[in-house]
């Protein structure tokens, strides 16, 4: 039987079926792991599975000349010949099934997420005004990226349209989280330090009542290869630097009733590092030190923190624990700021705990 | 046989967690990495990932009537072909000669997506190429003590002040546990394993019984790098072989940027620090492959490098060779154009055409070799017989002009 459009578009699809012969149906593989099934029905031949039914790598239009199948198992029951691939094929690549008739049918394998483009999904800090002397953003894209690729495709430009192409940290080594889809952007901490030297020569990145824009260019590639990323932009304006410490007292912390899951809260006195402060607070026991399980998760910007226990409240005495490394977006810590002069003395703490109040 | 190469794409598959996909048979190997078969034809197979090492009974096999030479153009294209990938997502790692079936056998990296699966896979002496179902055979397992973590990376550097390129950059994504197990060497059944364990003395010299027991020796390794002028404790034996020398058994190995040792096999005890002794170096590069062969009578080392021509060495010239040390030498690196380098020399550095990229010995007349081809970039497997000048015939020199012959 002549293979009609329709059919052809058919196997082009995902999941199709079409009639290869008028007894033969071809069945194309779901998913990665799936297997290929040609039912030719009941009957003897002096062919083998592998006569009948190949399997190789690359679109049906550069098939097969010179090419060897890709490796497999071949099962035949009740006149359907099952070909199992030895390893799984690869989502959004091309591969095409011929069979002995020399018919050719392509197909792909993926899920929507291997397939789709990349893009970016937020860039932190997320506030629409960020002080002078902000240290560290962070680019969180919906897959994981291509690494060595930042310095090409990420970029600040203030109101002026002007590109400033020595703005963040330029390392041997991008910083990306363990998935590879957070990038940590480093200032460079030579712009914001007063007085040292390239702070002197080229000024502070950002300036105070100015607006930017961070900019990532189209085109960066998924770690996959498959899909590029559209273009993205995050405008902000820049307020006053923040140099001085962080000071827990002047958070507002709410209160909590025990026997119930109600969040305790968190308003602070500054926007802090977003990942840095989903690992640094904790709530524990105040007698026993034991955590408490929960979830916790950020607001306003980075300006509120909020918990929600697993279990409900259920001890008198419980402590807010910070760890004193935490920092704020602009790199200041509990013992010191970024950018002190050397006289200056640095606190020597840990950690800072604040009870916490049971509501009667 | 050999060490595994760093490639873009072996920097690829080591900066992204392995997964095991597809063949059930593989299972348990996560990585297939330095290959080697004992006499009798077990395979032992290097697993980097998991710090251990693999042995295969493939003794069951027929010797064909006559060792054939097998030659296939683009390789890595037809051993994607088989895996069911583009050649861009294959790394191939080792490979090796069965010692009874001349079947050869390449360790390779199938890089999916976000994963990579380890396969071996055979080509026949009728150039037939399957991925061997490991399931299929009796296979023993020896974890290694003190493996370095999977999480420690190199720290990447470039060229002097300039900007780092991106293969620069790719170098701080490949684990030290890429280079844990470089090269194994099967002796008069131990088994001996070179690389680098986690310690501050990272260099390191494996020793256990096969079949294994359970019981393994271990010994750090350091030695006096000339061109470098300095000890060296971390950079590990790249390829290695066990001869024969002034009536001891010995270990003969190269390193990086190249010296060459010999160390006493009765010096690797467990716990032992082993200064080996520097009889050679031959300037820069990485060695590849060292395999032994037999030329006229004679037994000779094949050594190749990545950015040098194969060195022979016959290894009746390892014998009374000097040992030098930091005495023998002004302080200083010695550079390539040092006049004392290369010092120790003997054997002869040999035409070869293109570079082999893996290289084994294929029966006794053979090497079988994974050549990258110099004018098109292709990989081929290539067969030739181990006498010297050899590939001489890929030339266009004199006798390719009829007239020459027309006037024979």
């Amino acid at each position: 039987m002549k293979r009609s459009p329709q059919i052809l578009l058919l196997w082009a699809a995902f999941f199709a079926t079409a009639a290869l012969a008028d007894e033969a149906v071809l069945t194309l593989p779901e998913s990665a792991a799936s297997a290929i099934t040609l039912t030719v029905g009941e009957g003897s031949t002096d062919l083998s599975p592998e006569d009948i039914l190949r399997v190789y790598v690359g679109a049906a239009a550069e098939c097969c000349a010179g090419q060897s199948p890709i490796a497999g198992r071949y099962s035949v029951t009740d006149g359907v010949i099952s070909f199992e691939p030895a390893f799984d094929f690869l989502e959004g690549y091309p591969y095409t099934v011929a069979t002995w008739q020399g018919e050719l049918a392509e197909f792909v394998v993926g899920s929507a997420t291997t397939v789709a483009p990349p893009e970016v999904l937020a860039i932190y800090p997320s506030g629409p005004s960020l002080p002078e002397n902000t240290l560290r953003f962070y680019i969180e894209f919906s897959v994981p990226m291509m690494p060595h690729r930042a310095e090409e495709f990420i970029n600040l430009v203030d109101a002026q349209g002007r590109t400033d192409d020595q703005a963040f940290m330029s390392f041997t080594q991008e910083l990306w989280d363990a998935d590879r889809t957070t990038l940590t952007l480093l200032m460079d901490p030579g712009r914001i330090k007063r007085g040292v030297a390239q702070n002197l020569t080229l000024g502070p990145a950002l300036e105070e009542e100015q607006s930017y824009l961070i900019v990532v260019d189209p085109g960066w590639p998924a770690a996959n290869g498959l899909a590029v990323a559209p273009g993205f932009e995050r405008p902000f304006s820049v307020g006053a630097a923040l140099r001085n410490l962080p000071s827990a007292q002047a958070w507002e912390i709410s209160t909590y009733e025990i026997g119930t899951r109600e969040p305790i809260s968190i308003t602070f006195d500054r926007p802090f590092d977003r990942f840095q402060t989903l690992s640094s607070i904790t709530i524990v026991e105040a007698t026993t030190g034991t955590l408490i399980e929960g979830v916790a998760s950020l607001g306003d910007d980075e300006q509120s923190w909020r918990f929600a226990p697993s279990q409900p409240w259920s001890a008198e005495r419980l402590h807010l624990v910070v760890d004193a490394r935490l920092e704020d977006v602009a790199g200041n810590n509990f013992r010191d700021t970024l950018d002190h002069t050397l006289e200056t003395e640095t606190r020597q703490i840990d950690e800072i705990i604040v009870p916490l109040t049971a509501r009667p | 046989m050999k060490c595994l190469q760093t490639t873009a794409s072996a920097a690829v598959s080591a900066a992204m967690g392995f997964a095991l996909a597809g063949a059930a048979a593989a299972q348990e190997l996560e990585f297939a990495g330095a290959l080697e078969f004992s006499d009798e034809g077990t395979l032992f197979v290097g697993d980097n990932h998991q710090g251990a090492i693999y042995a295969f009974d493939m003794s069951e096999a027929t010797a064909p009537e006559q060792v054939v030479p097998v030659n296939i153009g683009d390789i890595d294209v037809r051993l994607a072909d088989v895996l069911g990938i583009p050649s861009s997502a294959l790394a191939i790692n080792d490979m090796a000669v069965h010692p009874i079936s001349a079947d050869i056998m390449i360790s390779v990296s199938r890089i999916a997506n976000f994963e990579s699966a380890p396969a071996i896979i055979r080509i026949t002496q009728a150039g037939a190429i399957e991925v061997l179902d490991l399931s299929t055979f009796e296979v023993q397992r020896q974890a290694l003590d003190n493996f370095p973590d999977q999480e420690t990376t190199f720290r990447p550097r470039g060229l002097g002040q300039m900007p780092p390129l991106t293969r620069d950059a790719a170098k701080g994504e490949i684990r030290l546990s890429s280079l844990a197990i470089m090269d194994i060497e099967f002796h008069e059944g131990e088994l001996f394993v070179s690389g680098v364990a986690f310690d501050n003395f990272l260099s390191t010299l494996r020793r256990m019984p096969y079949p294994f027991t359970g019981a393994q020796s271990m010994a750090s390794v350091e030695m006096y790098h000339i061109s470098h002028d300095q000890y060296e404790t971390r950079a590990p034996i790249r390829a290695m072989s066990i001869q024969e020398v002034d009536g001891r058994t010995q270990l003969i190995a190269a390193y990086t940027c190249s010296p060459i040792v010999l160390i006493d096999l009765e010096e690797i005890v467990d716990g032992a620090e082993i200064s080996a002794r520097t009889i050679m170096d031959y300037g820069n590069g990485q060695p590849l492959d060292m395999v032994e062969f037999n030329l006229g009578g004679e037994e000779m080392l094949f050594l190749t490098n990545n950015s040098r021509q194969p060195h022979v060495f016959p290894v009746s010239g390892f014998a009374d060779a000097t040992v030098w040390g930091p005495d023998d030498f002004p302080r200083g690196g010695q550079s390539d154009m040092s006049p004392l380098m290369p010092v120790g020399e003997f054997g002869t550095s040999i035409m070869f055409d293109g570079m082999s990229l893996q290289i084994a010995p294929l029966g006794d007349q053979l090497f079988v070799s994974l050549t990258r081809d110099l004018y098109t970039g292709n990989l081929n497997m290539d067969s030739n017989f181990n006498g010297f000048p050899n590939r001489l015939h890929n030339l266009v020199a004199e006798f390719d002009f009829p007239q020459y012959w027309a006037e024979q």
